[in-house]
């Protein structure tokens, strides 16, 4: 189990869940950025290492290594109103889960990034995810539409890695009961997807706007805050093998049973987790 | 004091073939390992060969992996003079210009981005010096690809000295990055070992050179017969599909080179003493 290569003939599955409630406009502690503007830079570096580490010869497009799902909870620009949509905009608004390709094809924008070395020339970054923030925090319903999205992904692609699905947060649900089940009964349906290789991974990331010590891949879910700490602990899916050793190379100490979890996290533990949860191997096939 | 030649002291020849099997599900120009010989030439006395193996998650591994090979075997004619760690770092850095001469323009904003990452491959070059009393090999590692020289069945050494779980993760490499190549310079090895007629060398990327180490540990003479006796690219095919179904051999790009010394022959040599 979770054992398979990511490849073109069996590409992977990674769907990112984005808490765009009003809470998301505070201030990210350790930084100037708002929660929803530091959310949507590490997204943004997410998708764009998945292009790149998919980028292998110079005359050839980014392979298809995986199929990328962007959906925001809360605020919805485009619909209006609070409830849950695809996170992608202009060519690829209202998509669900997109073929890498077509993802790299077509970002919102690209922009320009100082150079970290001094005098050095500013580099392109391209743009798919803009910070919104609005609403409440409908996660249940978020895990409904975008579980829609993965069952039919899965039905496709049966011998694949299965899917990997991060939330990303900073707030309690608020639409409990959805449709007569809580987030529990949501994230259970949500593992219930599977492909041969493995059952749906479900990660959750708690975005603090205080400064507060960062708990990573917890084994139990004594000490963390309740309930908004116990509650994600409790859908968090256990490590697979591989990702346990990816943590590993990031310095990590990973106990076995860890839970693909991380509380209150800044924003470089939020791209070092975005790394860790999206890294599978790749069959470069 | 006169220089006495004797005739046919000793007289030997390379015999060196090469095999390759991309990964599973894989088309053949897929293959993003390397390997490239020239026989042993009379006038010099010299045989060269070399493997290479492109990183799974490298960009422009192909055009990396060919450029080297093609230098070290004397296709194009900037290759190193000998295979020693100076004149190996010094290749190196040619190559490197080559390689960021010969780049081309993108207009991929995302190949653009991964030129200035680089490439990266695991290297191992070997020279065959037959002019000597004694004829020799002399190799150069950057990496988990190995040679393996056998004699009468039974292996003499192996190089670089990998252990089982020295294999895969993060190896050293060659890196098209001029900023590495004192780190690169840090890691070279660099070894020769004396042969005799009859031996072979093998040389083998991280997946077939972990399997060859696992397997010669229980049962080495079987190994090296089965590996002597490949005579056909069919038979390198049907021996890598077992091994990957039985679940010895990782699903990789495949490829082991062989060189046999042996006597007599079209190319034999003369060896002045």
């Amino acid at each position: 189990m979770y054992s398979e290569q990511v490849r073109r003939a069996k590409p992977g599955c990674i769907v990112l869940l984005i808490d765009r409630s009003d809470s998301m406009k505070r201030p990210w502690a350790g930084s100037r950025l708002t929660l929803a503007h530091g959310a949507a830079r590490a997204i943004n570096n997410t998708v764009m290492e998945l292009i790149l580490r998919a980028t292998m010869e110079e005359d050839e497009e980014p392979r298809r290594y995986f199929d990328i799902g962007l959906f925001g909870y809360g605020v919805r620009p485009i619909q209006g109103g609070e409830g849950v949509e695809s996170a992608f905009g202009g060519r690829l608004a209202q998509r669900g889960i997109v073929p890498l390709p077509e993802v790299a094809a077509n970002p919102l924008a690209i922009r320009k990034e100082p150079s970290p070395d001094v005098g050095g020339l500013p580099s392109e970054m391209p743009v798919w995810v803009e910070p919104v923030n609005g609403q409440r925090t409908p996660m249940c319903q978020a895990m409904a539409v975008a579980g829609s999205h993965i069952y039919d992904w899965a039905q496709k692609h049966p011998d694949s890695f299965p899917p990997i699905v991060i939330n990303i947060t900073d707030g309690l649900v608020t639409d409990e009961p959805y449709e007569g089940a809580d987030l529990a009964g949501w994230a259970r349906r949500l593992a219930n997807i599977a492909t041969r290789d493995g059952a749906t991974l479900l990660f959750n990331i708690y975005l603090s706007h205080e400064q507060a010590p960062t708990s990573w891949f917890p084994v139990t879910s004594a000490g963390l805050p309740r309930p908004v700490g116990t509650n994600l602990w409790d859908i968090s899916s256990e490590l697979p093998p591989p990702m346990v050793q990816n943590a590993r190379d990031e310095g990590i100490d990973v106990q076995p049973g860890a839970r693909g979890m991380v509380m209150n996290a800044d924003l470089a533990a939020l791209t070092k987790f975005l790394a860790i949860g999206t890294t599978v191997e790749e069959a470069n096939d | 004091m006169k220089r006495r030649t004797t005739e046919l002291t000793v007289v030997i020849t390379t015999r060196m073939v090469a095999f390759k099997q991309v990964k599973d599900g894989n088309l053949d120009h897929d293959w993003e390992d390397g390997a490239g010989y020239s026989q042993l030439d009379p006038r010099s006395g010299r045989a060269r060969c070399v493997v290479l193996d492109g990183a799974s998650q490298a960009f422009g591994a192909i055009r990396w992996v060919s450029q080297l090979v093609d230098s070290f075997v004397g296709r194009t004619a900037d290759g190193p003079q000998r295979v020693d760690t100076n004149h190996v770092m010094e290749w190196l850095s040619r190559m490197q210009q080559v390689w960021a001469q010969n780049a081309p323009t993108s207009s991929s904003i995302y190949a653009r981005r991964r030129l200035e990452e680089g490439s990266f491959a695991t290297m191992l070059l070997c020279e065959i010096d037959g002019l000597r009393t004694a004829p020799s090999w002399t190799a150069a590692a950057l990496g988990d690809t190995v040679l393996f020289h056998v004699r009468g069945g039974r292996l003499l050494t192996h190089f670089p000295s990998l252990e089982l779980t020295g294999f895969g993760h993060r190896p050293h490499g060659v890196h098209t990055l001029p900023e590495r190549l004192n780190k690169m310079r840090d890691r070279l090895l660099v070894t020769h070992g004396n042969l005799k007629l009859g031996d072979q060398l093998y040389i083998a990327t991280d997946a077939v050179a972990e399997w060859i180490l696992r397997t010669c540990e229980h049962s080495g003479p079987r190994l090296w017969r089965e590996l002597d006796s490949l005579s056909h690219p069919e038979a390198f095919t049907r021996l890598i599909a077992d091994r990957r179904t039985a679940g010895d051999l990782k699903n990789d790009d495949a490829t082991l080179l062989r060189v046999n010394i042996s006597s007599g022959g079209p190319d034999s040599l003369r060896i002045a003493q």
